[in-house]
């Protein structure tokens, strides 16, 4: 235990890893608050430029971000009505109508502060529920990867966009082009179609950068002439007494963030509808409606989607699958510096446990200071014109791109998929499942196959496996459940 | 009306371009299920193929349903056309944009292509005139190579025109 304690005192102990953590906090605010630019744009450009760097110096800079990214994307969310991020979206839904009734400070300083509230649950749960998940996951067989890997991939396919047959086309579409290369048990070309370009297979970062950053740019270009509404904040500190009447609703919407967050392929976007549906239903009487203001459903959606990035990093650390989409980049960044996150993390580099868990601790407390300070700063850098913007947007992302393998070629990649992006995310596909299909792909057909070689390919024996194991029976069913689910809503 | 409104499918007609989109999908998924299964056959369920197989699948079991539900729906409004709508001449003109930089940066270098870009892009979107676009574009640039190159130290394509 004291040595937990150590590891976790590293980033606030050493100035250069606090600077860096503060930093990327500071950072993934305005890159959070900003539309059009994404956590996931931020992290995957800064996982190039932060390859030769020290591990700990990289996991400080990208978990500041990430915190901060989260928290940001509410304020444009409340200030514009327009979410820097996917999981601000709900936030828009009641802090926006109070930024119209002139309550845009009273509505920012309650969201910062259950934010603060909703990732300190995250990170505790993280503290406290990751080892033992990770004592449970050894036990775990490739074939319980590959389930893993369906899950996750279900998940993300069923919960986006206007159509789930969109979603799973995503999904699908991003499986092949993480397939894309060699194969990494027998190094057969798949997909190469003769060329050398394609034998190293597309980069996930330039592919991620594209669907996500040049992508929204095409798409923001119909709103190139919509000037952003100007907002005059003031005093932003909420009182204690309107802190301690909404904290049971934080703590509870924070437990169901940590653990959406916790589950592969859900992220702060799923968590906070879930956190509102549940903010509704406990409230059956707000003092002000849903959607025209309630306090509860500003409180429900910060904590929540806050909380679901400790939750994100549980998976992403104890079974090296990601929690969502950043920590997919994430799990990126940690295999270039030669670290493989799974069920022996915590027992080859607890370290890094928990120094991480020290990281998302500080970076939550930077949270905390910058999100009630800077505001009338912030408020200028928001309203940037989306003519100035944009431009930069798309220089960033080359620069970040080019960054992977000093490639020209990574660059043609990303403009080909944001071309891409662009059409899908205009007739209604979410882009999201494609880059969780990239990453969950490779995973799927490693484990599946690795299963089906252990049992000599009977399928037989593979499918008894599934209903005799326990672990592998309860993820059958939870598959089941997803499935089931689903095909009820849609009814 | 902005395209990309999300509205679901019981809502909204189809849009300008959406079905040949969706056509041009499964056809895609018809080729990635003929290149999946020519891997290595379906000779086993453990070959570098069988997952591929799987998702090209899933692909086109998708993609029909959803060209076919494509094709039950409303035919776009008489005055949405896929020019004006869907590639408007701003998309077209900047989508141009963005690729002659990319396909320049190699022969010119960051810094004279992303100036040309930036002063172009800013010109025509911001549309304040030549002198502001310039000094923003100059200004931007300048920070991007502070952080970039000497303070993150990140590699950036050297104008190879004059080799």
């Amino acid at each position: 235990m004291s040595n937990a304690f150590e590891y976790f005192s590293i980033g606030w102990a050493d100035p250069y890893l606090f600077f860096l953590t503060a930093m990327g906090t500071f950072a993934g605010i305005y890159v959070g608050a900003i539309p059009g630019l994404s956590v996931t744009m931020a992290v995957s450009i800064l996982i190039s430029f932060t390859f030769s760097w020290d591990v700990n110096e990289a996991l400080a800079l990208m978990a500041g971000i990430f915190m901060g990214g989260v928290y940001g994307g509410s304020r444009t969310a409340i200030l514009l009505n327009i979410p820097g991020a996917p999981s601000a979206m709900i936030t828009a839904l009641d802090g926006y109508p109070l930024a119209k009734k002139g309550e845009a400070s009273q509505a920012i300083g309650l969201s910062t502060v259950m934010s603060f509230v909703g990732g300190l649950v995250g990170i505790i749960v993280l503290a406290v529920a990751a080892p033992i998940i990770s004592e449970f996951t050894l036990l775990f067989a490739p074939r319980d990867y590959f389930l893993l890997a369906v899950l996750g991939l279900l998940l993300v396919g069923a919960l986006s966009g206007e159509s789930l047959a969109k979603g799973i086309f995503c999904a699908g579409l991003g499986v092949i082009l993480g397939m894309i290369g060699l194969d990494p048990l027998t190094a057969e070309e798949r997909f190469t179609f003769g060329t050398l370009e394609l034998t190293g297979g597309i980069p996930y970062i330039a592919a991620m950068i594209g669907f996500f950053g040049i992508a929204e740019v095409f798409v923001q270009l119909h709103q190139i002439g919509v000037e952003p509404i100007r907002q005059n904040p003031g005093k932003i500190i909420p009182s204690w007494s309107l802190v301690k009447k909404y904290l049971p609703l934080s703590f509870q919407t924070s437990g169901i963030g940590a653990i959406i967050g916790a589950l592969p392929g859900t992220g702060g976007d799923i968590a906070a509808m879930l956190a509102y549906d549940h903010a509704k239903r406990v409230t059956p009487n707000p003092v002000t409606p849903f959607g025209e203001g309630a306090y509860e459903g500003l409180i429900a959606a910060e904590s929540s989607n806050n909380a679901a990035v400790g939750g994100a990093y549980i998976p992403m650390l104890t079974l090296g699958i990601p929690g969502d989409a950043v920590t997919a980049v994430m799990i990126g960044a940690l295999f270039i510096h030669g670290i493989q996150p799974g069920p022996l993390m915590l027992t080859e580099t607890p370290h890094l446990f928990w120094y991480t868990v020290g990281n998302l601790t500080l970076a939550n407390l930077c949270v905390l200071v910058f999100g009630l300070t800077g505001i009338r700063l912030f408020s200028k850098i928001v309203q940037c014109p989306k003519g100035i913007l944009l431009p930069v947007i798309i220089v960033l992302s080359v620069v970040g791109t080019y960054a992977i393998q000093n490639s020209v070629t990574d660059v043609y990649w990303m403009f080909g998929c944001g071309i891409l992006g662009y059409f899908l995310k205009t007739y209604g596909y979410q882009v999201a499942p494609i880059i969780l299909g990239i990453i969950l792909g490779p995973l799927m057909d490693v484990s599946y196959r690795r299963a089906a070689i252990s049992v000599k390919n009977d399928m037989g024996e593979l499918l008894w496996g599934m209903v005799s194991n326990p672990i592998t029976l309860v993820l059958v069913m939870g598959i089941a459940l997803v499935l089931i689910n689903k095909l009820r809503r849609r009814r | 009306m902005n395209p990309t409104e999300p509205l679901t499918n019981a809502e909204r007609p189809r849009k300008p371009g959406e079905l040949v989109f969706t056509g041009l999908l499964f056809g895609a998924s018809l080729a990635i299920a003929y290149y999946s299964v020519d891997i290595s056959g379906l000779s086993s369920t453990s070959s570098p193929g069988s997952i591929p197989v799987l998702a090209a699948v899933f692909l086109l079991i998708s993609s029909l349903y959803t060209l076919i539900k494509t094709a039950k729906m409303a035919k776009p409004a008489a005055d949405d056309s896929f020019t004006n709508l869907i590639t408007p001449r701003l998309f077209l003109l900047y989508a141009c944009i963005t690729l002659t930089y990319i396909l320049t940066i190699n022969q010119f270098g960051f810094l004279a292509s992303s100036l040309a870009f930036l002063f172009f892009s800013i010109l025509i979107l911001y549309r304040h005139g030549p002198l502001l676009s310039i000094l923003i574009s100059i200004n931007v640039l300048a920070i991007i190579y502070v952080v970039f190159r000497l303070m993150f130290k990140v590699i950036l394509p050297e104008a190879n025109i004059w080799q």
